[in-house]
């Protein structure tokens, strides 16, 4: 279990890296900067849970349910705002 | 009403798994929170009814389930290989059912089948406005579409069997012309 | 490791290779209609095999419903959150790629409503 955990780690890693640099890159439009953002933070949902198996600590469970609540809070709000004032 | 005490029922299911462990004071607290907030907040003004046939409902899941898996392939198919094989187009697909929450429900699994994506709802006209992204041909789209949404409506529509087929057929026809 | 140790970790290395595939996406696509189908789809299934993957592979039955219970919000939320960034963009008259086809949404009612 202990290989297969960091193996899921490096993927997800990897995976992260590539939202953050879709969100900071200087040509990408506020949705494709919030779509980053987003898939950011289910990247991160899905790291708490490897976590949670690999050191069976439960201290971030809860923070799992927070931060997927956060991020489809946050997408809506920006879309809205994409609405109004243009991406 | 009913709907409320499902909600209220949801609310006190979700109050104990948060809690971790299913104990008396957990399951009276959360029928508490749950009546609490279902009491507190106005009824919706438009009561929507949500019927769930059971046969119906698992069979528009397993589909739904497949077509999930899919889309994921075809999106991670279309990323791997170096050939860009993208055809994008919005393809306008006409709703028939009357029921709000059919509508909502096959919009939402629009969005997850394969390669396409709900853009626009327009609930006056009873059309909802898909991108595709691998459009070969438009009237396949509807045809998968409309397999969708008859699974929808023989497991949630309110009254037996969906709405009637008041579709607009003039304006799907207005917008093929290019 | 336990059989149960296998299933989980095969449906989370499954579920975490599909979220990489879905970001790199995320790059590749042409516009920003196609990069959220990218997004959304393999992410979702990516999230609800690792949250399902780790909920089968915990021993604690309170994690694993939680895990569960976000797995189903993801569900939900995920395809709501693009359809509504996709609406916007649409609205705010995000170009639509070189490799569009058809455009049935310029000019049909809903459009013309929406541009007074």
């Amino acid at each position: 279990m202990n290989t297969v955990t960091v193996a899921c780690f490096a993927i997800l890693g990897a995976a992260g890296v590539a939202c953050i640099v879709r969100l900071v890159r200087p040509g990408s439009s506020l949705a494709d900067r919030i779509v980053a953002l987003d898939s950011f933070l289910v990247v991160f949902v899905s790291a708490l849970a490897v976590y949670t198996v690999r050191s069976g600590d439960d201290a971030f469970v809860n923070v799992t349910l927070v931060a997927a609540l956060l991020g489809f809070l946050g997408t809506v709000t920006v879309a809205r705002y994409i609405e109004r004032r243009g991406a | 009403m009913r709907a409320r005490i499902g909600i209220g029922v949801w609310l006190a299911v979700v109050w104990v798994v948060l809690w971790g462990e299913v104990t008396f004071a957990n399951a009276v607290t959360g029928i508490v929170m749950g009546a609490a907030i279902v009491l507190a907040l106005p009824p919706a003004r438009r009561p929507r009814t949500l019927v769930l046939r059971p046969w119906a409902t698992t069979r528009f899941l397993a589909v739904f389930a497949w077509k999930l898996v899919e889309a994921s392939a075809v999106v991670a198919w279309e990323v791997v290989t170096p050939r860009n094989r993208i055809k994008e187009g919005i393809v306008a697909i006409p709703i028939v059912s009357e029921s709000d929450v059919v509508t909502a429900i096959v919009a939402d699994a629009i969005s997850l089948t394969p390669g396409s994506l709900t853009i626009e709802v327009d609930a006056d006209h009873g059309v909802l406005y898909v991108h595709v992204l691998h459009l070969h041909d438009v009237e396949e789209v509807r045809a998968d579409v409309r397999r969708l949404e008859d699974l929808a409506i023989a497991a949630f529509a309110p009254s037996g069997g969906g709405g009637g087929h008041d579709a607009p057929a003039s304006s799907a026809g207005e917008e093929e012309t290019p | 490791m336990s059989a149960l140790d296998w299933v989980g970790g095969v449906l989370m290395i499954v579920g975490a290779s599909l979220t990489l595939l879905g970001t790199i996406g995320l790059h590749r696509f042409p516009d920003v209609f196609a990069r959220m189908h990218a997004a959304t789809k393999p992410a979702t299934l990516g999230t609800v095999l690792v949250l399902g993957g780790a909920a089968v592979a915990v021993a604690d039955f309170s994690i694993s419903a939680l895990f569960v219970l976000v797995a189903a919000l993801q569900f939900i939320t995920a395809p709501v959150g693009a359809h509504m960034v996709g609406r916007a963009a649409y609205r705010a008259g995000t170009e639509l790629s070189a490799q569009t086809a058809v455009d049935e949404l310029a000019g049909s009612p809903a459009d013309r409503r929406r541009r007074r």
